[in-house]
């Protein structure tokens, strides 16, 4: 077995030196600043369709107990995620199973509230969907692109954990918006979507949290 | 939160890099320059804190320091020098890269550990190889010990088909802990798992490796 040989070396500080990283201070003051622009993009994402009266269709319990849930749960998530914290992943694998079933759970907890609420059928479905698709994107884009929370050891489960903070970002706007508490909307309009953005983290976070490649000669 | 982020940005990036660096500077005050160990972390930790800080030229000195002992490791299961090679470079520039990412007062040989395993396991699967993370090798060296050389051909051969039966979660704690020197918490961290499912790993590896060994002996 022979070993390293010096040039291995020099390689390596020649190339640190043409591809610079951001240090700590860098990376959490642009972490701030994308973390602004989520947020103006999630307040407008949140009054587009402006937020409908309280009815038997949606009590204002209903909205508090999602809104709540979601807005903890997205705070959580969030954290967990872009801190630099030593964790295990265990943490962040938890985080991609627990948002979306919590999620459920305060739905579902909403709709007991709203026993009257009248099922909505698939033109409220496709709006609530079509709302979590380009919302979800933008966040996701501003969280895998511009916040980037670089990950070279599992970087899939950080992007999936990244799209369930998303997700429970996106159910708040979304039931501020949606003017039903019914048990299947919330199942198909506002649960299911947050998988679905996890995978989509999941899938991209492979690609863009992780800086491998091969060193070049 | 938005309120927040707005009004404090502008003035993030000098403030959290002046502190962040002061702070460094104050805390270890260049030990890891010095000292093998201060406040109980490792200098090569220590310059990592130092290096995503943003002192550049601390890398230098976390290559002398752990490449040596990271290319044993890779190459104990590369089992090839080239691809050794490649994955110990593709490890350094990665913790070049996620440097910010770095946890203060995490052990930095985890974290590489941790890095060039996951680059060691694309390998292996990209090449179409059965990734084995443990070397007959060096069990032998650290179950036996230099002195007893003259037997370690034949330990070598009883523990081949033994060392196959091991599952490979098995087998990856026990390198980590009794091979590579980790404590069980460090070799979790590299593993992903807690430091309970480690030694309860690396104990059962050692169950099941213990009859052959003690057939040896007799």
């Amino acid at each position: 077995m022979n070993g390293l040989p010096p040039e291995i070396k020099h390689q390596l500080l020649s190339l640190t030196r043409q591809e610079p990283s951001l240090t700590r201070g860098r990376a959490l003051a642009r972490q701030w600043r994308w973390l602004a622009v989520g947020s103006l993009v999630l307040a407008a994402g949140s009054l587009i369709r402006g937020i409908p009266a309280t009815s038997e269709d949606r009590p204002g319990v209903s909205l508090a107990v999602v809104a709540s849930a979601a807005f903890a749960l997205a705070l959580l998530a969030t954290t967990l995620v872009l801190a630099p914290w030593r964790r295990p992943r265990s943490i962040l694998r938890g985080t991609v199973l627990a948002v979306p079933l919590l999620l459920l759970a305060a739905g579902l907890t909403a709709s007991s509230v709203a026993p009257d609420a009248r099922p909505m059928g698939w033109p409220l479905h496709s709006m609530c969907l079509s709302l979590f698709a380009v919302l979800g994107g933008l966040l996701l884009a501003i969280g895998l692109l511009g916040i980037r929370p670089l990950d070279p050891i599992a970087p899939t489960t950080t992007g999936a954990a990244l799209g369930a903070a998303v997700g429970a970002w996106v159910t708040l706007a979304v039931s501020l918006q949606c003017p039903s508490a019914e048990s299947t909307h919330v199942l198909v309009g506002h649960v299911t979507p947050v998988l679905a953005v996890a995978a989509v983290g999941a899938a991209l976070g492979a690609r863009t949290l992780a800086r491998r490649g091969r060193a070049r000669p | 939160m938005f309120g927040f982020a707005v009004g404090t940005f502008p003035f993030s990036v000098d403030f959290i890099e002046w502190r962040s660096r002061t702070g460094t500077q104050r805390r270890s005050a260049g030990a890891w320059r010095m000292e093998a160990v201060h406040e109980g972390r490792s200098r090569a930790s220590l310059a990592m804190d130092a290096y995503a800080d943003g002192d550049d030229s601390a890398f230098s000195m976390l290559y002398d320091e752990l490449a040596p002992k990271l290319y044993g490791y890779v190459r104990r299961m590369t089992r090839i020098d080239e691809p050794a090679r490649d994955i110990v470079q593709q490890t350094f520039m990665n913790m070049h890269h996620a440097r910010s990412r770095f946890s203060r007062r995490a052990s930095v040989e985890a974290w590489m550990y941790a890095i060039a395993r996951r680059l060691t396991i694309n390998w292996a699967r990209a090449e179409g190889r059965r990734w084995v993370p443990l070397a007959v090798e060096e069990l032998v060296s650290a179950l036996r010990g230099p002195e007893e050389e003259a037997s370690a051909a034949e330990l070598r051969e009883a523990l081949f088909s033994e060392i196959e039966s091991v599952p490979e979660k098995l087998r990856e704690a026990f390198l980590l802990v009794r091979v590579e020197g980790f404590s069980a918490a460090e070799a979790a961290e590299v593993l992903g798992t807690s430091a309970m499912a480690v030694k309860l790993r690396a104990h059962r590896a050692g169950i099941i490796l213990r009859p052959a060994m003690a057939k040896f002996g007799e």
